[in-house]
């Protein structure tokens, strides 16, 4: 059963310096000054943030290992594969034995290979955190990978990329990033892998990957909750410090050749009601100086309130979609700009067509002034939900990290928003939107298959 | 109106028009959420106008007399807030969450929406096709088609056995005045509950609701929801084949309502075969890797993954359980598996360590679930509209007392093959020699 909504909603942002704007109530936005950071010599960063006012605890932070340290195409998903084998068995603990530990004590364990690094989250009640500490170094630092276990790992995997051959929104994703990408980029593939690679990669890969990429320097480790920084410390030195290994460096290239025409494919897959569709450019990383601009430009285009002007337009004014938006994948490399919408078969002619025209309008003519107004308010003014919980102001404190914004980042974040002006988000406009020369993916029924 | 302190820092109240209402006090983050709950969701439907209360729910964010369409979601994101709604089976829930000093922004809006609401004919006509393209959406995914059916099949008289959005041909065949009239027989204050609860004085949101709300006038009571479901007398089994190569599998119920006796036993067997749920309408949850589905099913190669569904109600509705078959192997060997384990726990039951670990996963749950304001507004909300809000502050307390012969128990009453309904997806693009109906 489906619990049948307005809409949903997602979102997030970044920045320069210059007038400040309304002050805003925020009294417990993380910081440098309350922030207790640590370097352990191995290169593993250790930031925390003391919350007495819970009774859980996060752990948040990633490690510099992923797709891009994938030898070839033909083994694509292999850094996904391999996180996803991490808790099949260490040599202190079996799959079970692993999974049994977590899930008595109520607490959840993820890790997750991506492009640029390898993600990991635990949450727990804040008595659980040395058991989770202890897990994670455990899982991260001793897997053993048994055959049989990662022989089943596969198994679901091959079974995830069956049930994705069928997922309008994950074929379309695919189709876009081999349009936006050629062949020689590391974004023309999918970090999830393809069954064929799925089928070729070893077990000799999995433990030969683990063996040469996963190490200390570089990592990071947010925890967040009712714990004392010095204690997390304690806990995190006890267990990541004597780590020693090192890495071989990365190198890659990761520019991409602006689009020159416009591209299309569609996916057909039978049987569904609904075309996923996806139209964009390659775009910035959040290390773009101009990064919070696009931010801002990308609120008012499909974002704001109901997804901005595209949602004024596309589902207010014309009913011709339940939900459309627009957004920037970049993070620490460069990432495409996009609109999303579920459409109506018969319908993607007109939304593609309105996306243009929106596409025209915000390069050029300078926003009004009280549409900015109303979304420079929303970026400061959403700052407190965004820190509400753990894993908010977990998340926060990494991406400050993460994108090397400085600790203080929040703080004077304000400023910064209210700094940008119409010409500002004109200009990033006209620099990553091109209303004639773009990539255009579609998935779903046959073309014209609408009632 | 009258108020009353009834510990754990709630306050309960209620206005002259028989508005109720839950307010708590958090004062850890600078943040204050506002749901206001109507009782009226799909359940209150009947053929031909199914979809009706969620297309109602659509209409209230197309404007009042005082603020137009494009205000509603503008003033709450230019205020630093967020907003939302969604129509249920027993009811239909609006949610804001805002920095603290900007929630009489929430209370005016909601309050305006309750009584004044437009519903302008080209934005009724507008929003039928949202909704549809809202319904294409859903309907493109396996599980959706799947629990479609099922539910059809397993109710003969109840109305939860229709999808919340509704059937295609009511959601074509509805009028603006159908859409009007069902809006006011339902939304009035005393059909409806307002919980507050974040960084605010409890004494000054009162007051604020009883200056805005007092003054809205009652509704006749709306018609009570007179079906009661006859107990089924044996199997039923539904097939829905569709397109992929990837076969799926649920096995649905009957199960009590959430005030039920035994409801609180079916919670603890539910943790003990798929795991601790997530007690938050708006994700979390952990692993399920070491319950016994899992374990029976994932570990052995049978299944991709289990999950289940223990939905609190307040009429009897379903206890799903479901899994996806990896890929090689046949639907009847997975259902035959998850029945081993149903067939176990009757004959051996559960030890005390399980039912321990249920109850640990359970408390870091209700921790994790409270941690904000949305979802403490959330859980009073919710429980006020199934029964009072002490049936989410005792939950973790009702299941400490649950024993291991409790789970038996309602293992042996609900886990049987003449109150089940079998579904089975059946992808149709297999390569030779995979697995068939």
């Amino acid at each position: 059963m489906v619990a049948a909504a307005h809409r949903k909603v997602t979102h997030w942002s970044r920045p320069r310096n210059r007038r400040a704007g309304p002050r805003v109530r925020l009294p417990s936005l993380p910081h440098s000054g309350n922030i207790a950071c640590f370097s352990l010599v191995n290169g593993v960063n250790l930031y925390v943030y003391e919350n007495s006012s819970t009774s859980s605890v996060v752990v948040n932070g990633y490690l510099e290992v992923g797709a891009l340290d994938e030898p070839s195409a033909t083994q694509a998903g292999l850094a996904g594969f391999v996180a996803d084998c991490l808790t099949r068995g260490t040599q202190r603990h079996t799959y079970e034995q692993l999974y049994e530990q977590i899930e008595a004590v109520g607490a959840s364990l993820n890790i997750y290979g991506g492009m640029f690094t390898t993600g990991f989250f635990a949450k727990s009640l804040a008595e659980d955190l040395p058991l989770m500490l202890d897990l994670l170094s455990d899982v991260i630092r001793h897997p053993t990978f048994p055959e049989s276990e990662v022989a089943k790992e596969r198994a679901e995997w091959l079974t995830d990329l069956h049930e994705r051959a069928t997922s309008t929104r994950a074929m379309c994703g695919l189709a876009f990033n081999e349009l936006c990408y050629p062949e020689s980029h590391p974004y023309h593939y999918s970090t999830d892998g393809y069954l064929e690679t799925a089928q070729a990669i070893t077990l000799d890969d999995v433990r030969r990957f683990h063996a040469t990429f996963y190490a200390p320097a570089g990592m990071v480790i947010v925890i967040a909750g009712a714990v004392k920084a010095e204690r997390a410390h304690d806990l995190v030195a006890a267990h990541f410090a004597d780590w020693a290994t090192t890495r071989p460096a990365r190198s890659v290239n990761l520019e991409a050749p602006p689009i020159t025409e416009r591209r299309c494919r569609h996916v057909h897959i039978p049987g569904k009601s609904q075309t996923a569709m996806l139209l964009g450019n390659p775009g910035p990383s959040q290390l773009d100086p101009q990064w919070l601009t696009c931010a801002m430009m990308n609120s008012i285009f499909g974002q704001f309130g109901m997804y901005g002007r595209l949602g004024e337009r596309v589902r207010k004014e014309e009913g011709l979609v339940y939900y459309i938006g627009s957004r920037f994948e970049g993070g620490l490399g460069p990432g495409a700009w996009n609109v999303y919408a579920g459409v109506n078969p018969g319908a993607v002619e007109r939304v593609v067509e309105i996306v243009r025209a929106e596409m025209r309008r915000i390069r050029e003519r300078k926003v009004r002034p009280a549409e900015l107004d109303d979304n420079k308010a929303y970026f400061v003014g959403a700052l407190p939900l965004q820190m509400e919980t753990n894993e908010g102001i977990a998340g926060q404190i990494l991406n400050m990290v993460r994108f090397r914004r400085g600790l203080d980042w929040l703080l004077e974040y304000p400023e910064r928003v209210y700094a940008i002006t119409a010409a500002d988000v004109q200009a990033v406009a006209q620099r990553w939107l091109d209303p004639d020369r773009y990539a255009l993916a579609t998935a779903g029924p046959a073309v014209g298959d609408g009632a | 109106m009258r108020v009353a302190r009834v510990g754990d820092g709630i306050v309960r109240a209620q206005l002259p028009n028989g508005l109720r209402v839950i307010v708590k006090e958090m004062h850890a983050a600078p943040v204050a959420a506002l749901s206001v709950w109507y009782r009226v969701g799909s359940r209150n439907e009947h053929s031909g106008i199914t979809g009706i209360s969620h297309w109602v729910e659509h209409m209230m964010f197309k404007g009042t007399r005082r603020y137009s369409e494009c205000d509603l979601d503008r003033l709450i994101s230019r205020n630093g807030g967020v907003n939302n709604a969604f129509t249920w089976l027993d009811f239909t829930t609006y949610y804001e969450t805002l920095p603290a000093d900007k929630i009489a922004l929430a209370l005016d809006l909601e309050a305006d929406r309750m009584a004044n609401a437009r519903f302008d004919s080209r934005a009724v006509a507008l929003e039928r096709e949202v909704i549809l393209n809202e319904r294409q959406m859903y309907e493109n995914s396996p599980g959706f088609r799947l629990g479609e059916e099922i539910q059809a099949a397993a109710f003969k008289a109840h109305p939860y056995g229709h999808e919340i959005i509704g059937y295609v041909c009511d959601l074509q065949a509805l009028t603006r005045e159908d859409l009007y009239a069902y809006y006011r027989q339902y939304y009035a204050p005393n059909n409806a509950v307002i919980a507050a609860a974040g960084d605010f004085d409890a004494g000054d949101i009162l007051a604020r609701v009883e200056r805005r709300y007092g003054r809205l006038k009652p509704a006749p009571q709306a018609p009570a929801v007179a079906a009661v479901e006859p107990p089924q007398r044996g199997e039923r089994r539904v097939v829905v084949r569709g397109e992929g190569d990837t076969d799926y599998l649920s096995l649905a119920f009957h199960a009590p309502a959430a005030t039920h006796a035994d409801y609180m036993a079916l919670v603890a067997l539910d943790s003990v075969l798929c795991g601790a749920s997530g007690l938050s309408f708006f994700g979390g949850g952990g692993s399920n890797r070491s319950s016994r589905l899992s374990k029976a099913l994932v570990d052995a190669g049978y299944a991709a993954d289990v999950g289940s569904s223990l939905v609190p109600t307040v009429d009897p509705f379903l206890y799903t359980l479901q899994a996806t078959v990896m890929a090689g192997r046949e639907v009847a060997e997975v259902e035959a598996k998850v029945w081993a384990e149903l067939e176990r726990v009757k004959r051996e039951g559960v030890t005390r360590v399980e039912l321990d670990k249920a109850i640990k996963q359970t408390r870091a749950q209700v921790v994790f679930s409270t941690e904000t304001a949305t979802n403490q507004a959330f859980w009073l909300g919710f429980s006020e509209v199934i029964a009072d809000y002490t049936w989410f502050t005792t939950f973790l307390e009702r299941l400490m007392r649950v024993s291991p012969e409790d789970i038996v128990c309602v293992a042996n009453r609900y886990l049987t093959r003449d109150n089940v309904t079998v579904g089975c997806y059946m992808g149709q693009d297999k390569a030779n020699g995979s697995s068939g109906a």
